[in-house]
């Protein structure tokens, strides 16, 4: 619960935020550029979900576990930075092909928080990783 | 009990930060803040985790992908890519 309430602010409280500064049709566009960033939460949440069970039936295993964690890490991190690398680069050409002009301005703002959210994809796994060893 | 903490840490790290930027670069601040907290909060989540890792990450090769990510991310930006949708 704690958690869950300071995930939200994190989320949520740039717009809050931004509403006191910024004309409110920059929040808007900042705030679909946000969405569009933060798209590929919903993969890394996907992702999440199937492992778990793989990765505690591994954290069981006696041996050959390391090298399949490893192997199954480093195809998670391959996946995850090509996404955010083909995005960050083609943003722009994503939102032309998809929306219309008015929607151009947000195109500057999907980058950086793209990148945001790779890093928020890579810090599941060692938080998972550290509270699992803990329970041993 | 350490996740939440850290996120907090987080949080208001980001609130603190947004109310610093946005009013003087305006909302493309908010989104470099949005990269700077989850970067944070990555930094301080990896180094608590590591403590408890028995196996070996090839983290040097992590590193560069995040590295290239980060670097295009910043051109992007600064080279003048994005002017034509501007």
């Amino acid at each position: 619960m704690p958690h869950g309430i300071a995930s939200w602010i994190l989320q949520a409280s740039d717009r809050i935020i931004l509403q006191r500064f910024v004309p409110l049709a920059e929040v808007g566009l900042y705030n679909f550029g946000y969405t569009i960033g933060m798209g590929m939460q919903f993969l890394v949440m996907g992702i999440n979900q199937a492992w778990s069970p793989h990765y505690f039936r591994l954290m069981k295993a006696e041996s050959g576990a390391d090298a399949k964690i490893v192997r199954a890490v480093s195809v998670y991190i391959s996946l995850i930075g090509g996404i955010c690398l083909a995005g960050v680069l083609f943003a722009g050409e994503i939102v032309h092909l998809l929306m219309p002009p008015r929607f151009y301005g947000a195109v500057p703002y999907i980058a950086p928080v793209l990148a945001g959210y790779l890093f928020s994809a890579y810090t599941i796994s060692p938080a998972r990783r550290s509270s699992t060893t803990r329970r041993q | 009990m350490i996740v939440p903490l850290l996120t907090g840490f987080a949080a208001a790290l980001n609130i603190l930060l947004n109310l610093r930027l946005i009013p003087v670069y305006g909302a493309i601040a908010s989104a470099w803040v949005t990269l700077a907290t989850y970067g944070v909060l990555f930094s301080v989540s990896f180094r608590w985790g590591r403590r408890y890792q028995r196996i070996r990450y090839p983290l040097a090769r992590y590193g560069i992908l995040v590295a290239m990510i980060l670097a295009s991310t910043v051109a992007v930006q600064r080279l003048g890519i994005l002017e034509p949708w501007r």
